[in-house]
């Protein structure tokens, strides 16, 4: 597997972007169709190719989708969408930095898709309350939380299938993205 | 599928566990302190109480209309009828009828809470 230049790094990192762009639009879509749902619930498609991401590429690149999606929810859907987007994602990624050392070890994909799934929920609703200016709105966690630990499962089985089979396919494994190269070209 | 296939780990159990408990907790804490109680809503814009409405005091369904957000106060609880938003979680959310639960229209930065009459109020009266 011969090392890719930053170029190559760039196109790889909006490719996935553009896939999380595209499932952020697909579940935004659907998911109001769906009814009993809590209101604002996601399935978290499209923080699952964040969380590969993060998974492939290392932690920064995980950063940087997560911001990715939340610059195109502001365009789309506004400024309060923006925020609530870029608060999950961010936190999201957070959790995946502290348990990407550990995978494989101590947790396998399962936790970290749950602890993500739950980190994403929690951000958004930090982001809300400050938003609002209203403390009582995190009564609404708890309704958050049970449905992040559904999500997160299915989430984390889609990254147990997923993350090893890229891996093994060998056109991810030596990129690091954020990482200083040892050598290039 | 089988748990090795999946590669699972110990850490993940205990992810769980925490996770189901505290999630549990939260949906069991609030039946501790349940009786009946008569509610006061309060109604705020941007943090601070807009409006606070006794409700145990009402005989018919009144309306109030904040920033956009079109609330529809019960004897028995809150709903927000209508918004201007995009996406309409609030009316989604539905009727809240418990002290301590709350309805909130993020974009409009209206949030509307039910608390129970007999706590002494931290906004006492109205302020416009």
């Amino acid at each position: 597997m011969k090392k890719m230049n930053p170029a190559q790094k760039a196109a790889l990192l909006g490719v996935f972007g553009a896939l999380a762009l595209a499932l952020s639009f697909l579940e935004n879509t659907l998911l109001p169709a769906v009814p009993l749902l809590p209101p604002g619930a996601k399935l978290g498609l499209s923080n699952l190719v964040t969380v590969v991401c993060g998974a492939l590429f290392g932690p920064p690149a995980a950063f940087c989708i997560a911001v990715l999606k939340a610059l195109f929810a502001f365009v789309t859907r506004g400024v309060t969408a923006g925020l609530m987007s870029l608060a999950g994602g961010l936190l999201s990624a957070a959790a995946l930095s502290l348990l990407l050392k550990s995978i494989g070890k101590t947790v396998s994909y399962l936790g970290l898709g749950v602890l993500c799934a739950a980190a994403h929920n929690l951000g958004q609703l930090l982001m809300s309350v400050c938003l609002t200016g209203s403390p009582a709105l995190l009564s609404y966690g708890k309704y958050l939380l049970l449905f992040a630990l559904f999500t997160g499962t299915l989430t984390g089985l889609m990254l147990c299938v997923l993350v090893p089979r890229l891996q093994k396919s060998g056109r991810f494994s030596s990129i690091k993205i954020g990482q200083p190269e040892e050598q290039n070209q | 599928m089988k748990a090795e296939r999946l590669g699972l780990r110990p850490g993940d159990a205990v992810i769980y566990a925490v996770l189901v408990l505290l999630c549990a907790a939260l949906f069991l804490l609030p039946l501790l302190q349940k009786g009946n109680e008569s509610l006061t809503a309060v109604i705020t814009l941007n943090g601070e109480a807009v409006e606070t409405v006794d409700l145990s005091a009402l005989r018919e369904e009144e309306t109030r209309t904040v920033h956009g957000c079109e609330i529809v106060l019960t004897n028995t609880g809150v709903r927000v009828a209508a918004a201007d938003c995009p996406d309409r979680l609030c009316v989604k959310t539905g009727e809240i009828t418990r002290a301590g639960e709350a309805i909130a229209c993020v974009p409009n930065r209206v949030v509307v809470t039910l608390r129970r009459a007999d706590r002494k109020e931290p906004y006492d009266g109205v302020a416009w």
